[in-house]
């Protein structure tokens, strides 16, 4: 009986760990991947580089066939830096969420320098 | 080798008595309880090594906990290919808490009681989950009835533990051994259930395989099994998970939105105002999760997306019958499109629905509806990213403008432009009558043809429909109600497809089932309502109608003379038909009846008519001689236009259950006698619109004199029926193709008739006239012994048997009857005597 609780102890702690960063980091990044895929559906940064040489509109005209490029250009430059910051603060998050148990690991091991 | 043989299951905790384990949870509660009481202390502790200590204890804990209550691990891809592959895999990890518990107790249950059955206190202790005892309901099992019936097997089974004969086990490592099974099991059904951990339900289904020996009389009594709460517990959870959503679709789409014209994405199109007055803009309503549910129906959807999806000639007509779902795939295209699941030429695109009631409306004339018909297809082709469904795409044929194009030729105009994809939909009878009349409009669209869902694709919608309709009429709906409610609407009721007629019923029915104040819709109720509205008794026969079934001969008889074979043919047909015993193929039975003429071939199927049928007038019958030409035939089953429909097929299909008798078979076009080879073999033809007709609750009875004279011959050598009836059918020969003929369940010899017969005969038809007399006029016919021989001499001809007796009837005893009724000679309450008087049959008031 002893011999349960304690292996369930150790176990419990093992998983912690387990599940904290290896499940949890696969869930928040299958998340974030998705969270993109729709915020793409709006704001179309993927379609709009793809169709980079269209005009807007259907703006035949060589008038139309110069500033197509270049608002889509605008579009896809101020889209990319969204998706960028978005990623960054994702990428920071998850970063907070891998050292938080290290961080409380470390405060708790090394004595604090008198 | 079993699959689940590889999974192991940790069982050092079950092999501890019930005190031992009480201790080890006991003490387990306590140690964490004591580490988040500490964790606590820490945390508002002096120190930040304290705090932090409390902080990571916290974290542990309560990830401990979450997974202790969901499960340590989840059933993954990577677990299933584990499983799948065989490798040993550790199933204490993927149990619920409450899965746990349940195996616990159940175990401390079977212990106190000393018995080795530990499922048996499992299913007992499970009854009471609600997801478990939703699905037995939905199985149509009343969860206290099965309980009752398991208190009884548990009391049998309480203080039966002794040593396993086979396996020498005591009663401890049973119940163990009974725990491992029982997880290993569990394990596959969760699996099956598509869950991330073994739920309670998975055990309960679980316990049902492992203990199907023991519990065999107890699960075939309610008719349990594994594969069927299965399945009964994902159509709960189905019907819960996306009934929900289909709930709110429904409560946000009764309020219409008018979208604003939208510019897609990649800004390659154009605002398009007018043309958002006049339709519906399906995508954006996709985008909000307002439509775009699909079942079924994928090859037609497939269809349609790649003809669409072609450089040139992409347009689509979709047709089928109404309410088959052609606007349904319309909309799970506008869904996908709004999901970007499609080819990249539909690729941010607008699916917009033209509305042509608004198009029309107000207009004084067709110019004006050209006129703005015109402006729309501007609007369309300059915005680029549209795509045109037109529902009832036919009505554009009705805009007409009488000297000028109309708008139909615009339209054409634009198809042929291939500029934009036009979708258009109809129905099959109207798009022969009016869509495949213009070749070059036909040449421009291709054609998909809707397919009815199948009964499977029909129960899932059902079940998805199901949660909603539960909420609505506070009915928990069984899943064998949902599965009868398909196949009766499949069977009978066929005016609408699938599944429409399905869930059509399925309202009726649960609006009668509150009615009377029912919690659980069962087949029965189901069984009902079709059996009232089509006037076929589908269930089993039984009370008034079985006595009547057994003693159809003598009912018959009590109307009909002689010619026993016949009736023994047709009663036994009907007993079949009734017991269910009928064959699965074809109409209940198919006779030719032959012989000479007025022996009682149409006499028996009207007495059969009368007796089974209601009446008479439920009787289907065809004159076949009037069907010998070409004409005729497309008047019997139906234009090849389909513009006008046959009368036979027409009769049918208004009467499913009915007698069907076509006179003079032998007379008819021989390509209508040939209609009737897949009608007896598979009891259903199709139509000129492709529809299915449906024979199989039909008995058809053909007769024929054909070959009278032959079987006159061969009974006055004193043959029996059956002794030349393998003769006969080879003589019938020259008159019917030889497949025919075996298609029939009997070709019946009817015999002359002889005196006997006759005077019998005249005793019946005077019986009815002295009741009608009785009824109409309260006067009583009396007819004396020798007039009735005087009347079946007159009645007999040789050559027309019986068919003399009602003209003689009517001159000698009816007319003069009804000039004494009028002249007021005869009145109410009054006796008239019929009697012969040298030969002559007089009337006299007595």
């Amino acid at each position: 009986m002893i011999r349960l609780i304690v292996s369930a102890i150790l176990q419990s702690v093992l998983n912690f760990f387990v599940r904290w960063y290896g499940t949890g980091s696969q869930f928040f990044w299958s998340r974030v991947f998705e969270w993109f895929a729709s915020l793409d559906r709006t704001f179309g940064v993927a379609i709009n580089a793809r169709l980079i040489m269209h005009p807007l509109y259907g703006d035949y005209s060589p008038v139309g066939r110069v500033i197509g490029p270049v608002f889509r250009l605008g579009r896809i430059a101020l889209g990319a830096a969204t998706y960028a910051l978005l990623f960054v603060f994702a990428g920071a998050a998850w970063l907070a969420w891998l050292a938080i148990p290290a961080l409380l690991l470390i405060t708790m091991l090394v004595p604090a320098r008198l | 080798m079993n699959q689940t043989d590889s999974l192991v299951l940790n069982s050092s905790y079950f092999r501890m008595p019930y005190v031992q384990r009480l201790a080890c949870r006991a003490l387990l509660a306590g140690v964490f309880g004591f580490a988040a009481a500490v964790s606590i202390v820490f945390v508002q502790g002096p120190s930040a090594q304290l705090r932090a200590a409390g902080l990571f204890l916290i974290l542990v804990l309560a990830d401990t906990g979450f997974h202790a209550v969901r499960g340590n691990r989840a059933i993954t891809s990577e677990t299933l290919r584990m499983f799948g592959s065989r490798r040993a895999i550790r199933v204490n990890d993927f149990f619920l808490l409450r899965s746990f518990r349940f195996l616990d107790a159940s175990l401390t249950d079977a212990e106190l009681a000393q018995s080795a059955h530990t499922c048996l206190f499992m299913f007992k202790r499970m009854l009471r989950e609600d997801e478990i005892r939703r699905g037995m309901m939905r199985l149509g099992i009343a969860p206290g009835e099965f309980s009752s019936d398991l208190d009884k097997k548990i009391q049998a089974a309480r203080g039966t533990c002794s040593i396993d004969a086979v396996k020498g086990l005591r009663c401890e490592d049973q119940r163990v051994a009974e725990i491992e099974a029982l997880a290993r099991a569990g394990f596959g059904e969760a699996v099956e259930l598509g869950e991330r951990s073994i739920s309670p339900s998975a055990l309960f289904a679980a316990c049902m395989a492992v203990e199907q020996k023991n519990l065999s009389d107890l699960f075939s009594k309610y008719h349990l099994n594994e594969a069927d709460f299965r399945n009964a517990v994902v159509f709960g959870r189905l019907s819960k998970g996306l009934g929900r959503k289909m709930r709110a679709k429904r409560g946000s789409a009764a309020g219409m939105v008018q979208a604003g014209s939208r510019v897609n994405r990649a800004w390659t199109s154009r605002p398009t105002s007018y043309l958002d007055t006049l339709s519906d803009d399906l995508t954006d309503k996709a985008h909000r999760n307002e439509i775009g549910f699909l079942v079924g129906h994928e090859e037609e959807y497939r269809a349609m997306l790649n003809i669409l999806s072609r450089p040139n000639r992409n347009n689509v007509i979709l047709v089928g019958d109404e309410d088959i779902g052609k606007s349904a795939i319309v909309e799970h295209l506008a869904h996908e499109i709004a999901r970007d699941n499609v080819p990249s030429k539909l690729f941010d695109k607008r699916l917009v629905a033209l509305d042509t009631t608004r198009l029309s409306a107000g207009a004084a004339s067709g110019s004006e509806i050209l006129k703005r018909f015109k402006q729309v297809t501007e609007e369309i082709i300059a915005a680029g990213n549209i795509v045109l469904y037109i529902p009832d795409i036919h009505t554009i044929e009705q805009l007409n403008n009488k000297g000028e194009i109309s708008v139909f030729e615009a339209l054409e105009a634009l198809a042929a432009a291939s500029q934009i994809p036009l979708i258009g939909d109809t129905t099959p009878r109207l798009y022969r009558q009016i869509i495949e009349l213009n070749q070059k409009f036909v040449s421009l669209f291709e054609t998909v043809k809707m397919r009815e869902l199948d009964q499977d694709e029909t129960v899932r919608l059902l079940v998805y429909e199901s949660y909603a309709l539960e909420n609505e009429w506070r009915i928990i709906i069984s899943y064998p109600a949902i599965r009868k409610t398909v196949e009766l609407a499949y069977q009978f009721l066929r005016q609408k497809p699938l599944p429409r007629a399905s869930l059509d019923l399925l309202q009726e029915t649960l609006a009668e089932a509150h009615s009377r104040g029912d919690s659980v819709l069962t087949p029965e109720a189901v069984v009902s309502v079709v059996a009232r509205k089509t006037n076929i008794p589908i269930a089993v026969a039984h009370g008034t109608e079985a006595k009547q079934l057994l003693d159809l001969e003598t009912k018959i008889h009590e109307r009909f003379i002689d010619q026993d074979e016949a009736v023994k043919a047709v009663a036994a047909a009907l007993r079949q038909y009734r017991a269910g015993l009928a064959r699965q193929k074809g109409p209940i039975a198919t006779f030719l009846f032959v012989g000479p003429t007025g022996v009682g071939k149409t006499e028996l199927s009207k007495a059969l008519a009368e007796l089974y049928f209601g009446s008479e007038a439920a009787m289907i019958r065809f004159d076949m001689s009037e069907y010998q030409d070409q004409k005729a035939v497309a008047q019997f089953i139906g234009s090849p236009d389909g513009a006008a429909g046959g009368a036979f097929v027409e009769a049918v299909k208004q009467k499913p259950f009915s007698l069907i008798l076509l006179d003079e078979f032998e007379k008819a076009n021989s390509q209508l006698i040939d209609i009737f080879l897949p009608i007896f073999d598979e009891g259903k033809i199709t139509d000129t619109l492709s529809r299915e007709i449906d024979f199989k609750n039909t008995i058809i009875i053909c007769t024929s004199n054909a070959n009278s004279q032959y079987i006159k011959e061969q009974i006055e050598q004193g043959k029996a029926v059956a002794d030349f009836s393998g003769d006969l059918k080879r003589a019938l020969v020259d008159y019917f193709k030889p497949e025919l003929l075996n298609r029939f369940d009997g070709i019946i010899a009817f015999r002359q008739l002889g005196k006997d017969e006759i005077g019998k005969i005249v005793a019946l038809n005077i019986r009815s006239l002295a009741k009608q007399v009785m009824d109409a006029h309260g006067i009583v016919l009396q007819v004396s012994d020798e007039a009735l021989v005087r009347i079946a001499e007159l009645g007999y001809d040789p050559v027309f048997g019986a068919r003399p007796l009602r003209g003689v009837i009517s001159t000698k005893i009816k007319d003069p009857l009804a000039r004494r009724i009028l002249d007021g000679s005869v009145r109410r309450n009054d006796t008239v005597r019929v009697a012969d008087e040298k030969g002559d049959i007089t009337l006299a008031k007595a």
